[in-house]
């Protein structure tokens, strides 16, 4: 009897303990890229310390990716072909050689609506800094004859660009392909579910789960006009997801929104809507697309979605003082609007 | 003392209740809302409830940052770090948000509980 | 009690504690699902040092067992030190004073029931307080109820052996 007792009790001991883990996280975050990293595993395998041995490597890649492709520095590698634009090609890694390719891929494809040559715009408007100022209308003129996709010449190792003054830009792809490498990090150390955000680009890795066919994490879209609240909510599989708005990085002058997400053709902050989220494959096309489609405004925007395979999205404008959103096929029915 | 008696069984009974209660009664003291979690430079400075009024002070690179934990919420009520993208941020208050000061390499995260959805925060 | 000559309590607080740490070590040899999951063996040495020799005897067969114990192991003042310690002290004295209160309620299964319960709640209470600081840590009071229930439960049924099989002049 005593010994049915004991062996009763050892397994109550051990079944609950298995219901426990499942929900078991190990979740940590960092300053990168210029923004937060986040990276949070869902995995009942993984001890504590295997869990942070794999959160650091993830933490040196995105580092590792940063060091590669910012235009903050001229030893990165898109800093060297900065700073030989116009003089010299310059023989580079081939990932970046890759980022570059899809990147062009999409100028094309947009006509210029997505260009990694938007640099010295970027550098004239420096939403970083601390005071702003609203460059000049002939100032963004001149600036303009540098900004051209097609002058960037890709002939793997070396890139070339043509013109002295050109001015690389990767801020609306590189964070995308860090998650990526990211992801493929976790995938390779045998981590089974997982969550990457680096400044809101999320990368969505849940085995044997596809972008929209499976509810396995919740995604909440921030609210475009109200701090700390969300605009709505939808589920999502394994898949890249990324947003781009004009509440993200802006200053207010004279009662005008001007906002870091420039339209390579003027010159100045694209204002047709207010908020683009993209869901993808991947989160390179993800944090492209958003920027891109968020320039080509609500109808261009929203055709190019439809063109692009698997490529879902919700575009948010402004009307008066509310909010309208459109949403493309794949998230109709799936997309819940919040509560203001 | 040498058998067992009426009392160990007891005892027992008592006891393996208690045992079986306490897997039920996990909810009892988990739910006691979410934790904020301050690190700095990736080293933990603050770590408490959500639900508990208070300020903290943070002696970063760039000065102080005072943060406020008021009402389930928290937010960075005043930092001198240039662009402030920290203040800006406003309350946050919900399981996996975190607000981010870059130049002072300031995290302050809300870790949720057992309860919380797998979730991610786009925008 | 009262037929222990003060040498010959001595040793035998020597030898229970010897035991004790003896089965301490071995245990540390045994795999567990989880690092704090314990049997608690050496607690064989208390129950048998307080139903032979009384509360002080068992509380220094204790302090020798966790100190010395610790010193084999190589975890002497670290954490995991502490918490046996405290968890070590706090188990005893709960046995004893149940066994004062209770008279022959209790066997000596009931007894090292109590000794485990309190064992882990005090570890738990202490990493609480002292160590995390963070309720999410009480989430393991029924793991460690309920290995103290079936430690509790083993050590008693062996204390009990031990005790009848001891010749009647040692007892």
């Amino acid at each position: 009897m005593r010994r049915l007792v004991l062996a009763g009790m050892l397994l109550a001991s051990i079944v609950p303990s298995c219901k426990k883990s499942g929900l078991q996280r190990i979740a940590r975050e960092t300053t990168v890229m210029d923004t937060y990293l986040s990276v949070t595993l869902y995995d009942a395998q993984l001890s504590i310390a295997e869990g942070n041995a794999i959160i650091d490597s993830v933490f040196a890649e995105v580092s590792r990716v940063e060091q590669l492709m910012t235009d903050y520095a001229d030893t990165s590698e898109v800093g060297k072909i900065n700073v030989y634009a116009g003089r010299d090609s310059v023989a580079v890694s081939p990932e970046l050689v890759h980022v570059l390719k899809v990147a062009h891929e999409f100028a094309e494809q947009s006509q210029g609506a997505f260009d990694v040559t938007i640099g010295p715009i970027v550098r004239a408007w420096d939403f970083l800094a601390p005071v702003h100022e609203i460059p000049t209308g002939g100032r963004l003129r001149f600036l303009r004859r540098f900004v051209n996709f097609r002058n960037v010449v890709i002939d793997s190792p070396k890139v070339y660009l043509r013109q002295r003054g050109m001015r690389l830009d990767l801020g609306g792809i590189a964070k995308g392909y860090a998650v990526d490498r990211s992801v493929e990090i976790l995938k390779r150390r045998g981590v089974k579910h997982a969550i990457v955000d680096l400044g809101g680009n999320l990368g969505v890795w849940w085995e044997g789960t596809q972008a929209l066919d499976s509810a396995v994490a919740e995604i909440l879209i921030r609210h475009p006009r109200k701090e700390g609240k969300f605009f709505g909510s939808f589920s999502a599989g394994t898949s890249g997801i990324s947003t781009s708005g004009d509440y993200q990085r802006y200053f207010i002058k004279d009662g005008v929104r001007y906002h870091h997400i420039i339209n390579p053709a003027t010159g100045t902050p694209a204002n047709d809507v207010v908020s683009v989220t993209i869901i993808a494959h991947d989160a390179t096309t993800a944090d492209a697309l958003s920027t891109l489609v968020f320039v080509l405004g609500r109808e261009e925007g929203m055709a190019f979605i439809k063109n692009s395979p698997g490529v879902e999205g919700v575009i948010v404008w402004e009307e008066g003082d509310s909010l309208r959103y459109i949403l493309s096929p794949g998230l109709e029915g799936k997309f819940v609007r919040s509560n203001d | 003392m040498k058998r067992l008696t009426m009392g160990d069984a007891a005892l027992l009974v008592v006891l393996t209740a208690c045992t079986v209660g306490s897997f039920f009664a996990q909810d009892l003291f988990a739910s006691h809302g979410f934790t904020v979690l301050v690190e700095l430079r990736n080293i933990t400075v603050y770590k408490g409830n959500l639900s508990e009024e208070r300020k903290v002070t943070v002696h970063a690179t760039y000065g102080d940052v005072r943060i406020q934990i008021h009402e389930g919420k928290v937010a960075v009520v005043h930092a001198e770090c240039p662009n402030k993208v920290c203040v800006r941020t406003g309350w946050r208050g919900l399981a996996g948000e975190s607000i981010i000061c870059v130049p002072n390499r300031l995290v302050i995260r809300i870790l949720g509980d057992g309860a919380t959805p797998v979730r991610g925060i786009t925008g | 009690m009262s037929t222990y000559s003060p040498v010959r309590k001595l040793t035998t607080i020597a030898l229970l504690a010897a035991v004790g740490i003896a089965l301490f070590v071995i245990e540390s040899y045994i795999p567990m699902p989880l690092p704090f999951l314990k049997i608690g063996l050496a607690n064989i040495s208390s129950v048998v040092a307080l139903m032979l020799l009384g509360t002080t005897s068992m509380v220094s067969v204790v302090l020798l067992r966790v100190v010395v114990g610790s010193l084999f192991i190589g975890t002497f003042m670290s954490p995991a030190f502490l918490l046996a310690l405290s968890a070590g002290v706090a188990s005893a004295v709960a046995m004893a004073v149940v066994r004062k209160i209770s008279g022959n309620l209790f066997s000596v299964v009931g007894l090292s029931l109590i000794g485990a319960v309190s064992h882990s709640i005090t570890q738990l209470l202490i990493v609480r307080y002292v160590y995390v600081q963070n309720a999410s840590v009480l989430h393991l009071l029924p793991l460690l109820l309920t290995s103290s229930l079936v430690g509790g439960l083993i050590v008693g049924y062996l204390s009990l052996r031990l005790l009848s099989a001891l010749p009647e002049a040692v007892r």
